[in-house]
């Protein structure tokens, strides 16, 4: 009996052995990445900002003083720094503050999810579609065609308009806007990396299409993703702001920052903080994402690295 | 004679060409035509021309990686020519090939474990531990170890990289193996010890090897029989030492052309004038006849055909009508 | 060595590259001599620093490699202590460089004839060239027998007046250079033998052969009548037919224009056949130089013998290939003292501790060992 959990325990230890193994070259990649990340001092404040932001987005519960859409019409439009009020008050009494914490969760938990969604969709759809080629590949590239026909922002409007109003319609409005990029970008990585050697040489041992795509391709395809879905956390946030400011998008009171923009935006010359600290929240968001994104695009720069 | 382990009939491969708006078939690249050949058990054919000769898309046929356009694949006697799906990936597991660049036929972002390990996963027949263990004993039968195993090609010298290649082709234990100018982008030293390596890989495990390079030097180092291809066409095949006995007014051009690593041939290099023909409109007759200098009048107008001059010597030369 | 011509001296030329990983010593104290019209072979394997001593010379040297010390000497001058704008003077003029692609470093988008204009244009004052094209195209139309009298008369008085200004002729506008630099670049190119060179002057890169290509780059190399002419691998990626063109045409071109030629190569074949002398470089350092005969037929530098029996023959049959134990160093950790010394049979505890110095075992013969085998050759 002991014979056989041990012989057991010696596969366990063995497997996660070997998985320690196997981790242990990407760790190292990892590590030189952040090297040359490192000596950019603006794709650190990038990296920062970003950072910062999430931290807020996750402990925003504890960190805003109030719940941000406890409507206070006694204390409606008050400047910042009054009465506890940080950032001030909007037109219904609503903490500025507490509203721009609360939205960090909504617009910059949006953009990623946004984000990691369609570049997902888009890397499987692209790679299949640019290694296999043929009918599939036109079918694909046909109905990306159709929806590069419209501009994002009226393609969102339309679908909103269609699926009605909310955060979560947005979400998937942006979604429908955003895939047909990244599977153009992964098809294109595609289709020269199925012209390449180690390809033939997989496909000499065996290898099937299936396995080609996800072990092959597809790692070798994604670093143009990343430098483009992290300059796209940008573009989605604003996109989706843009939306709510139109008032196609967050129900009326939620704290979406393109909502309070919309909203503080009549009263912006006598109660300019309305607009200027949700403002500041989506400027400073979008450019530590781009910034970001420079970065990244400089780390994957073949020529850069060694 | 023994039956032949490989053998090639009338094989020919034309890649159409595309122009035009439509994309219209506008010409075709006469890569291999018309070739027929035979390969014995543990020999070593060597297979040499240069570049648009068609040796390498020859070696790619011989494993099914492009579909001929016609002609006739045997492997152990059975046709293989037409097979798919399970037949063709157990057949795989019987041919390998060693491609040319081991700096590009290897995943850049794929360990050596897994580069090596993955003809193995792939066919069932090993995973895990016991995938580990096998590579490894592949890489040490090729010279290196276990501080290798997980790290990426770009971290290995081309040498290095050439011998994860061939442990790699290795891995499914084949009969046949296609070397692919394995040691073209290699240096002098480095070749010297992979060419030995292949040498005691081919006793070790009785393999047969058809090793294609543009170097006549190394050509005439590896193997038994020689192969001379120009333009699509096998020109001579000899089994004896094709350089003193040379027939094929191509190959008396190449060898002269071939400098040698010694002060007293100064200077008396053998030009051979002229440029390659383009494979799209080769020439009429004997593809040769341009750059002949001993061209008849009927080699502009007749293709010569492959013949037997002796001794199992083929030649396809008018001279030797 | 004093009497003669020395047109190229390097003197103890050390270049780094300093990398993510560390520092890599490239160039470790690289010595060469090289006299009017002499052809030097410089062969080694990958990292042995032969293209990095050609970009030395031409101080191409890109961050982030650095030359720290040494000095080029080019007919006198050092060039390593010109201005960059000096330096661009005497590069494509008075040191040429052909490199290994032709295909990626000549511009797609000019015409080859465009290209070798350029250097030409660039290098050479066309003036006098250009009142000679002036004059004799006048001449040209002075012979139609058809011309009206009253035409004649002018372009007679026009003659009259360019003939008098042969001494100080008038500056040349664009298109008239741009006619002399083509003609000349036609004259280039049928030097080089290019088949129809009218016809390929007017040509793009990619419509020629790699071999074409290659003779292109040499015509352009040589259309300054450059007093050094360095040919980096520059018949490495042809096949053997085309290289064998390509040398022969090197070996006329080098006696018609008297240039010294540094061939860099890690075929030995191609330094037998063409070089007058040779150094064998390794690791950053040249171990053996001499003329070619001493050097091939009497290698007393252990790497050098190594090197000559790892080659598979033509002419001869080896049954297995002697190899070098062991591989390249890697030059950010390079082997203390004598940087061959880890795969060495002849290495002694000296070897490790200095590196060794210079001798000359025959005249012109030297090598950096401290144990030269001296009995006999391959």
């Amino acid at each position: 009996m002991t014979e056989q959990i041990q012989a057991n325990e010696e596969q366990e230890f063995s497997r996660f052995e070997l998985w320690k193994e196997d981790l242990k070259p990407h760790i190292k990649e990892f590590k030189y990445s952040l090297h040359l990340l490192k000596q950019n001092p603006l794709v650190i404040t990038g990296i920062v900002i970003t950072l910062f932001y999430v931290f807020i987005a996750i402990f925003a519960p504890w960190i805003a003083p109030y719940d941000p859409e406890l409507i206070d019409l006694s204390n409606r439009n008050l400047p910042p720094l009054t009465n506890g009020h940080l950032f001030g008050t909007d037109n219904y009494g609503m903490d500025i503050f507490s509203r721009v914490i609360w939205g960090t969760r909504v617009d910059f938990g949006m953009a990623l999810i946004v984000v990691l969604v369609t570049a997902t969709f888009g890397t499987i759809l692209g790679a299949s579609s640019g290694y296999l080629g043929g009918k599939y590949d036109e079918l694909i590239m046909r109905i990306t065609d159709i929806f590069f026909a419209f501009p994002g922002l009226i393609l969102a409007m339309a679908i909103v308009t269609v699926i009605g109003r909310s955060l979560q319609n947005i979400m998937f409005a942006l979604m429908f806007v955003w895939w047909p990029g990244y599977t153009r970008l992964i098809r294109a990585q595609a289709l020269a990396e199925r012209e390449k050697l180690y390809v033939e040489a997989a496909r000499s041992v065996g290898a099937s299409d299936l396995r080609i795509i996800f072990k092959h391709i597809i790692p070798n395809s994604i670093q143009p993703l990343i430098v483009a879905a992290t300059m796209d956390l940008g573009g989605v946030l604003l996109t989706a702001a843009g939306l709510s400011f139109i008032g196609f998008g967050a129900e009326a009171g939620a704290p979406e920052w393109g909502w309070m923009i919309a909203a503080g935006q009549q009263y912006f010359l006598q109660y300019p903080w309305e607009v200027l600290f949700p403002g500041l929240a989506i400027f400073f968001a979008v450019l530590a994402f781009n910034l970001m994104g420079d970065g990244m695009r400089d780390i994957m720069d073949p020529r850069l690295r060694r | 004679m023994a039956e032949p382990l490989l053998e090639v009939e009338h094989l020919k491969k034309y890649f159409p060409l595309t122009g035009g708006v439509f994309r219209k078939v506008i010409g075709y690249v006469h890569a291999v035509d018309d070739v027929s050949f035979k390969i014995y058990k543990g020999e070593t054919v060597g297979l040499v021309g240069e570049s648009g000769c068609g040796k390498t898309t020859t070696g790619r046929l011989l494993l099914r990686l492009i579909e001929p356009t016609s002609g006739k694949i045997k492997f152990n006697g059975k046709d293989i020519t037409k097979l798919k799906g399970k037949d063709l990936r157990h057949l795989r597991t019987k041919m390998q090939m060693v491609f040319q660049d081991p700096f590009a036929s290897l995943d850049p972002r794929t360990t050596i474990k897994n580069a090596v390990g993955e003809p193995l996963v792939i066919n069932g027949i090993a995973k895990g531990r016991k995938m580990r263990d096998m590579v490894l004993e592949l890489l040490q039968k090729v010279g290196l170890n276990e501080d290798h195993l997980n790290r990426f090609p770009h971290e290995f010298s081309g040498g290095q990289r050439q011998r994860i290649v061939i442990a790699r082709a290795l891995a499914l234990k084949p009969e046949f193996v296609v070397l692919d100018e394995p040691t073209a982008s290699l240096d002098v030293s480095v070749q010297a010890q992979i060419l030995n390596l292949l040498k005691d890989l081919q006793e070790e495990f009785k393999l047969t090897y058809l090793f294609i390079s543009h170097n006549l030097s190394v050509i005439k180092h590896v193997s038994d029989r020689i192969g001379v291809m120009y333009l699509g066409k096998l020109v001579e095949l000899s089994p004896h030492d094709i350089f003193e006995e040379a027939a094929h007014p191509y190959t008396k051009a190449l060898i002269k052309a071939v400098p040698i690593p010694d002060p007293k041939f100064k200077g008396k290099l053998g030009v051979l004038k002229g440029e390659v023909p383009s494979p799209v409109n080769p020439p009429k007759g004997c593809r040769f006849h341009p750059r002949c200098p001993e061209a008849m009048p009927i080699c502009r107008e007749e293709e010569p055909e492959l013949k037997d001059i002796g001794g199992g010597h083929f030649v396809a030369c008018h001279l030797f009508d | 060595m004093s009497n003669e011509d020395i047109v190229l001296e390097i003197k103890d030329l050390k270049t780094n590259f300093y990398t993510y990983e560390g520092v890599v010593k490239a160039l470790d104290g690289i010595n060469l001599k090289i006299r009017r019209g002499e052809t030097v072979g410089l062969v080694g394997e990958t990292g042995c620093g032969k293209s990095v001593t050609a970009r030395s010379i031409m101080r191409l040297v890109l961050p982030p490699g650095k030359i720290e010390e040494g000095q080029v000497i080019l007919e006198g001058t050092d060039l390593l202590k010109l201005s960059d704008e000096e330096m661009r003077k005497i590069r494509g003029s008075k040191i040429a460089i052909v490199f290994q692609d032709p295909m990626t470093y000549t511009n797609p988008v000019f015409t080859i004839g465009y290209q070798i204009a350029e250097v030409i244009k660039l290098h050479q004052d066309l003036t006098d060239r250009v009142h000679d094209m002036r004059i004799k195209k006048l001449k040209e139309a002075l012979e139609d027998k058809n011309l009206p009298d009253s035409k004649r008369e002018k372009l007679e008085k026009k003659l009259k007046e360019y003939e008098a200004l042969r001494d100080n002729p008038p500056k040349p506008t664009k298109k008239e250079l741009d006619e002399v630099a083509r003609e000349e670049a036609i004259k280039m190119l049928k030097l080089v033998r290019m088949p129809y060179p009218e016809k390929v002057v007017d040509q793009y890169p990619h419509e020629l052969s790699g071999g074409m290509r290659q003779r292109a780059m040499i015509a352009m190399a040589l259309s300054c009548n450059p007093v050094l002419f360095i040919a980096d691998e520059a018949t490495t990626a042809l096949d053997v037919t085309i290289q064998a063109q390509v040398l022969e045409l090197i070996n006329e071109l080098k006696d018609k224009f008297n240039s010294s030629v540094i061939i860099i190569t890690h075929d030995l074949g191609v330094v037998a056949n063409t070089c007058d002398s040779v150094a064998v470089m390794y690791a950053g350092v040249i171990v053996e130089r001499g003329p070619v005969e001493k050097v091939f037929y009497n290698p007393t530098h252990p790497y050098t013998k190594g090197l000559l029996a790892a080659i598979p023959r033509l002419d001869k049959k080896l049954d297995r290939l002697a190899t070098i134990r062991g591989s390249v160093p890697n030059l950010i950790y390079p082997p203390s003292g004598c940087r061959f010394h880890p795969r060495c049979d002849y290495a002694t505890e000296e070897c490790k501790k200095q590196k060794p110095p210079v001798q000359e075992v025959e005249p012109g013969h030297y090598v950096a060992c401290y144990h030269p085998v001296t009995n006999g050759g391959n």
